[in-house]
């Protein structure tokens, strides 16, 4: 098996889920470095190139609300879920779920 | 500053302003946090290696920074693959075949039958290289303007079904608008555009192409206004819409392969740029334009196709009366399409012309400086260009060039069909003619300048004229010259009759009374200077430096006898007769043709030759250059001999008491230059020996290559071309001492002492001179004063959009001219007449007075470049006479004939008339052909 291969796939796997990964963890308020240890604590590793590129983008898309807070003596920019963010996870989840269940279904079925 | 900070400094520059600040905040504090905790754990702040290592792992600071931008194309995805599509179709519809139409043309090159002279492998590399990257950078920079419009979106909603017969109305009117646009460019470069300074035309060969372009475009416009209006596409209007696509396409690949072959179908004007940068525009602009509409034409055409065969797949099946009505337009279309496509070609085949003019005529004729510039080359007829090339004095440059290739740049340059005859035949006289009565009876001019001391004052009893007889000169008879555009030979009258020579090579003796031809006698080359008659005999030479010996009275050949073996030796001057002998002056043409491409200039010598007049037998030859030769390089660095020139351009002048002659020389023509330049020599009558020489402007060389671009051909001197043009005049002082006086192209007029080896008795500018004169082909003296017309012409540039190189030279018309009277024994003036400016915006018209003045008792004539020839009062230089000659006659020989500029020859005044002749086209000047004969009230 080729290794290159398969973490290109990996990583395109994971890409998706990325965004609930992050959408999920921010229902509580975080700032990018705590999120991101937050996320790697559960398996989830995510470097910076990847995870603040994707912060603007889901702030600009209104999922996400940040402020710039002092903390531990360095300013820190914080981010929590918006309401629209909160509307997005729910029904992003029922999707996540039925891929989930239709994937099951075909592993199952196909399973030799 | 930390590797940290340094880090984030690198990241930092490549994002955009407004972001910047906050993300570099951001991704510090998660990069110090790592620090910091990485720290912690060692229980040691990190070393140099161990930052470097973290920082590493964060990767190349451009590709951070990328992440947090947007993606951006050059070319998207979306339009990739068409992009692709269009560079292939670049690629093979125009390198490709131009690559072979290259490799085609050198091998024919190779095997010495040329169609593109000049082309080299190395010349098809660049030329293709040039244009690849052209075209390459024109389709790149197309594509990424539609990437970043409204094509770009419209073409990803392409690929969602539709409505395929649906048309977009804005599209529909943009067409219409568009089509419009191009019917009015190409309608309007048919007379010509102007943008700004910068002058657009199409060259005729094209016009049919630019009509054929009109019409497709205005059916475009049509059938975009009923789209407009219907909002619908038809298969019909589908399959009309390819055609004219494709007819259109076939004419801008054939408008791009003219390029290719040097054939441009749009030159371009700007006054005041070079020809160099007016070429390479012309040559850089038609390319782009070409290259563009093909490359448009073909996304077009592949749009078009692409519609068609959606309509087709939902079409009902079966053909319906209006597809099957569509069918004759599409083919209609396609075929009109081909057809221009060859004309196009055929345009190429014509343009070879154009091409070889180019290559050949372009660099000296569109050059300025002593050349004939191709205006005047436009007013020569097919036949006399021809003759030029074949066995004139363009027959060295023209050597390279076949017979298509000759008769290729012949209809280029003489577009206008002959409308005069080619000979000056006609006319001839009746029974009841007198026979010649030998010149010595009755009044004379047998002479150029009438007697051996080259005066040309005629006195009272010769002339028949009074002062008070010149302001009713009238019109008596006009003799048209043919098929010629400068009317350069001066007459010689004797015997009641009047001989002239003419650039044909024709030789007529006519009646003087009333202008009827009693013979023709045709020489091998152009006659250039005037007939001298002695006795029974008639004496001439031509361009070709032979000299003939011909009868009088019936025009039969006696001798002939080439005094020169230079090829390009001839002779301008008339013979000088005296006692038996005549004195031959030899000037030549090699100084117009030395900037020619590879010509290795120059080896002719200037001389004197004397003839036994009855036999023809050499007596002595003389050169006005030592026989010295040195070879070298100019400083353009090419091959170069020497020394050379010092041409004798104009008649000896003999002095009976010492037993000697005179002449006046030309510049040198290459390094060294030499002592005989721009001097007058004294020769002994019998022997040939050079008494004294005494040099008016020292390292004076100087040839026509001097003026052209880079320079070939031209000497380290580089001029400044001052010729002494006229001859020496021998006169007695009222001194009692005699003087030699004489003008020169420099502006100056000098009086030599004949009797102390030319030293310096006076001299007095008169203008500020030049290349064209100064006082230019000869002045005159009386008794008192030196009369002396200066030319001072300036050739001028002006736009020309039917010239390949978009400019044409002119003569200046408010530049020169003026007739002054200088005391003979201090050279003060006495009179000044100023120019005459009558010239306005007339074209080739100018004020320079050229031709050689002539006086009689009491009046002075001067011609000028204006077609006027004027009497001025001797005392006064008030102007008494004024005849305009610039206009058509009706000729007693039944040739239609047109008078011009005033040049070179002077009038000639015997017997109660005044003969002249009129037209000189070889500078910008008025062409015409037309022998001119006044009398009092024309009786």
């Amino acid at each position: 098996m080729n290794p290159e291969l398969f973490e290109n796939l990996r990583l395109e796997l994971r890409r998706g889920s990325l965004v609930l990964a992050v959408l999920a963890q921010l229902r509580v308020e975080q700032y990018g470095y705590s999120l991101r240890r937050a996320l790697e604590d559960r398996g989830m590793e995510i470097d910076e190139g990847t995870l603040y590129p994707l912060l603007r983008r889901l702030e600009s898309q209104g999922l996400l609300l940040s402020e710039w807070r002092e903390h531990e003596k360095r300013k820190k920019r914080f981010y929590h879920l918006s309401p629209d963010g909160a509307e997005m996870l729910e029904r992003l989840l029922q999707e996540w779920a039925s891929i989930g269940a239709s994937l099951n279904d075909i592993l199952t079925r196909t399973k030799p | 500053m930390s590797m940290l900070d340094r880090y984030l400094r690198a990241v930092e520059f490549w994002l955009p302003r407004d972001t910047r600040e906050d993300v570099i905040e951001e991704l510090g504090d998660d990069l110090r946090s790592q620090i910091d905790d990485q720290a912690a754990e060692l229980g040691r702040p990190l070393n140099e290696a161990e930052m470097g290592a973290l920082l590493a792992r964060r990767g190349n600071p451009a590709a951070m920074a990328s992440k947090y931008l947007p993606p951006r194309y050059l070319v998207g995805p979306e339009l990739y693959p068409v992009y692709r599509f269009v560079l292939k179709m670049v690629a093979f519809g125009y390198l490709l075949p131009a690559t072979l139409v290259g490799i085609v043309l050198i091998a024919l090159n190779a095997a010495g039958r040329p169609l593109v002279p000049g082309l080299t492998p190395w010349g098809l590399v660049e030329y293709l290289w040039m244009w690849g990257i052209h075209a390459f950078v024109v389709v790149t920079v197309a594509f990424a303007l539609m990437q970043r419009s409204a094509v770009r979106e419209r073409l990803a909603k392409a690929a969602q079904p539709r409505d395929p017969f649906h048309a977009s109305r804005f599209d529909a009117l943009a067409d219409v608008a568009f089509g419009a646009v191009m019917v009015v460019a190409s309608t309007g470069l048919l007379s010509g555009l102007a943008v700004g300074e910068m002058g657009f035309a199409m060259e005729p060969a094209f016009r049919g192409v630019a009509w054929a372009v009109a019409a497709l475009y205005g059916l475009n416009a049509v059938l975009a206004a009923v789209r407009a209006v219907q909002a619908r596409w038809t298969l019909a209007t589908a399959r009309v819409q390819l055609a004219t696509t494709g007819a259109l396409l076939l004419i801008f690949a054939g408008l791009l392969a003219a390029n290719l072959f040097g054939a441009d179908a749009v030159s371009i004007t700007i006054p005041g740029a070079t020809i160099d940068q007016l070429w390479r525009l012309t040559r850089w602009a038609n390319a782009t334009a070409w290259i563009t509409m093909v490359v448009g034409l073909t996304i077009v055409a592949w749009n078009d196709t692409v519609r068609l065969r959606r309509l087709r797949d939902a079409a009902p099946a079966g053909p319906s009366a209006r597809n099957r009505a569509a069918a004759p337009v599409m083919v209609a279309l396609m075929a009109a399409g081909f057809l221009t496509l060859i004309a196009s070609t055929r345009a190429v085949g014509q343009a070879d012309g154009a091409a070889v003019y180019r290559a050949k005529c372009a660099g000296c004729h569109n050059a300025g400086g002593r050349v004939p510039s191709l205006p005047t080359l436009r007013a020569m007829s097919p036949s006399a260009v021809r003759r030029a090339l074949d066995t004139g004095p363009m027959a060295a440059v023209a050597a390279g060039l076949d017979s298509a290739e000759r008769a290729a740049v012949v209809a280029y340059v003489a577009a206008q069909p002959a409308a005069i005859a080619p000979r000056g035949a006609g006319g001839a006289c009746g029974a009841g003619t007198p026979a010649f009565s030998g010149s010595a009876r009755g009044a004379g001019w047998g002479a150029w300048g009438v007697d051996a001391a080259n005066t040309r004052f005629q006195p009272a009893v010769a002339a028949g004229l009074s002062p008070a007889d010149v302001p009713r000169l009238r019109l008596r008879w006009a003799f048209g010259l043919g098929d010629v555009t400068e009317a350069r030979g001066q007459v010689a009258v004797a015997g009641g009759r009047v001989f002239v020579g003419t650039t044909v090579g024709e030789v007529h003796a006519l009646d003087a009374r009333t202008g009827c031809r009693h013979w023709t006698y045709a020489a091998e080359a152009a006659v250039r200077g005037a007939v001298v008659v002695g006795g029974r005999t008639a004496w001439f030479g031509d361009q070709k430096a032979n000299v003939y010996a011909v009868d009088a009275a019936g025009g039969g050949l006696l001798w002939k006898r080439r005094v020169d073996d230079h090829p390009t030796a001839m002779v301008t001057g008339a013979p000088q007769l005296h006692a038996g002998v005549l004195y031959v002056p030899v000037s030549s043409y090699e100084s117009a043709i030395a900037g020619a491409p590879g010509y290795v200039c120059c080896t002719f010598r200037g001389s004197v030759v004397a003839l036994d007049a009855a036999t023809g037998r050499q007596l002595w030859k003389t050169y006005t250059v030592d026989s010295a030769r040195v070879a070298g390089k100019n400083p353009a660095g090419a091959d170069m001999r020497g020394p050379s020139g010092a041409p004798v351009w104009s008649t000896p002048t003999i002095d009976v008491a010492r037993g000697a002659l005179y002449v006046g020389t030309g510049n040198n023509y290459s390094d060294p230059p030499s002592g005989g330049s721009d001097a007058v020599i004294a020769m002994e009558l019998r022997t040939g020996r050079v008494l004294w020489t005494r040099q008016l402007t020292a390292n004076d060389a100087y040839t026509s290559g001097c003026d052209f671009p880079g320079k070939p051909g031209c000497p380290a001197a580089n001029g400044p071309d001052f010729d002494l043009g006229q001859p020496p005049i021998l006169v007695r002082l009222a001194s009692g001492r005699r003087a030699l006086v004489v003008g020169q192209k420099s502006g100056m007029a000098h009086a030599l002492d004949p009797d102390r080896e030319g030293a310096v008795l006076w001299q007095r500018r008169v203008s500020e001179g030049g290349k064209l004169g100064g006082p230019h082909w000869g002045s005159a003296v009386d008794g008192e004063r030196m009369y002396v017309a200066v030319s001072d012409a300036r050739i001028e540039a002006y736009a020309d959009s039917t010239s390949p190189m978009g400019f044409a030279l002119d003569l200046g018309r408010r530049v020169g001219g003026g007739l002054h009277a200088l005391r003979l024994a201090s050279g003060e003036p006495a009179w000044i007449a100023p120019p005459v400016l009558i010239c306005g915006e007339r074209r080739h018209c100018g004020p320079a007075q050229s031709a050689a003045v002539t006086a009689i008792p009491g009046v002075v004539f001067s011609g000028s470049m204006d077609g006027h020839l004027r009497a001025y009062a001797a005392a006064t230089g008030a102007v008494v006479w004024d005849e305009d000659t610039a206009r058509d006659f009706v000729t007693v020989n039944g040739v239609p004939a047109r008078g011009g500029s005033m040049d070179v020859a002077g009038p000639v005044v015997a017997g109660g008339m005044l003969f002249v002749s009129s037209g000189y086209g070889l500078w910008g000047g008025m062409p015409g052909n037309v022998l001119l004969a006044y009398s009092v009230d024309g009786r």
